[in-house]
């Protein structure tokens, strides 16, 4: 910090990479549901919960390797646009 | 009462407060806590928190410096109750909303888990500084720690990060 406004390259790439995201689940996402309904879902939810446990964490496991997809793209894609800006140099 | 349920049984300001201050309390328990199910776990309590002190809330402003300031302290508490060092993975990058050709993001990526890395004050410091764009003057006031101290937290921080980028060859450009 060389001052109070004044930000140098460090400080630019902290504030983009300490971007705010959205939680994974909307907490404010309206679920209408009266209460005897919430006493059935938690009871069915109880019976489905041990055999759904698989399913659900190979959900997570799908999501997580997407991010990472997600990511490795990110990162060949701006190697990519580096490696062509310093070509088109070259060929100058 | 979950999080979830305390929103629909609430007014409509309340709905509106969590729509608009969701990322900022999650961001800060995940930047600080590099765990996104336990930095979801965070943010619901402190919904919850806010929910149960619905009533001292005076307006949004109110709500919103209420709110960071729970949310700083909750996600230090589950920091501290946390035996194990943070799970700090590829897996947990955040998914950039489109590519940004001036975003590198194994750099950003590098420096997530960099300030994940750092000690506890100098880490809540950094985020209050580069998420949440506070000054340290009100970083102080929300840590309840001296000015100084803040600068001194933020100088540091930043020495630490710079020389490490360097070590990596991912110094200035």
């Amino acid at each position: 910090m060389d001052g109070p406004d004044k930000m140098d390259w460090l400080e630019e790439e902290l504030k983009r990479a300490l971007a705010r995201e959205m939680p994974p689940r909307d907490f404010a996402a309206p679920r209408r549901r009266p209460a005897w309904r919430a006493w059935a879902a938690a009871a069915a939810a109880l019976v489905v919960v041990s055999a759904g446990a698989g399913a659900g964490y190979r959900q997570y496991e799908g999501r997580e390797a997407r991010r990472d997809l997600k990511l490795a793209l990110d990162i060949a894609a701006a190697k990519t646009s580096r490696i062509q800006n310093q070509l088109r140099e070259f060929s100058k | 009462m979950s999080a979830i349920e305390a929103v629909e049984n609430t007014a409509i300001d309340f709905n509106g407060l969590v729509r608009e201050h969701q990322a900022m309390v999650y961001s800060v328990a995940w930047h600080f806590l590099r765990d996104r199910p336990l930095a979801e776990e965070v943010a619901q309590d402190v919904f919850l928190s806010l929910h149960r002190n619905r009533g001292s809330i005076e307006s949004p402003r109110h709500a919103a410096a209420w709110l960071r300031k729970v949310a700083v302290q909750r996600a230090i508490d589950a920091g501290r109750r946390r035996k194990r060092l943070p799970r700090i993975g590829l897996e947990e990058a955040p998914e950039p909303a489109s590519f940004d050709p001036r975003y590198d993001p194994w750099l950003g990526e590098s420096l997530r888990r960099m300030v994940a890395s750092l000690p506890e004050a100098q880490r809540m410091t950094v985020i209050l500084r580069y998420q949440e764009e506070l000054e340290p003057a009100e970083i102080a006031g929300l840590l309840e720690m001296p000015l100084a101290t803040v600068k001194s937290h933020l100088h540091r921080a930043l020495a630490l990060l710079r020389e490490k980028l360097e070590r990596r060859g991912m110094g200035e450009r």
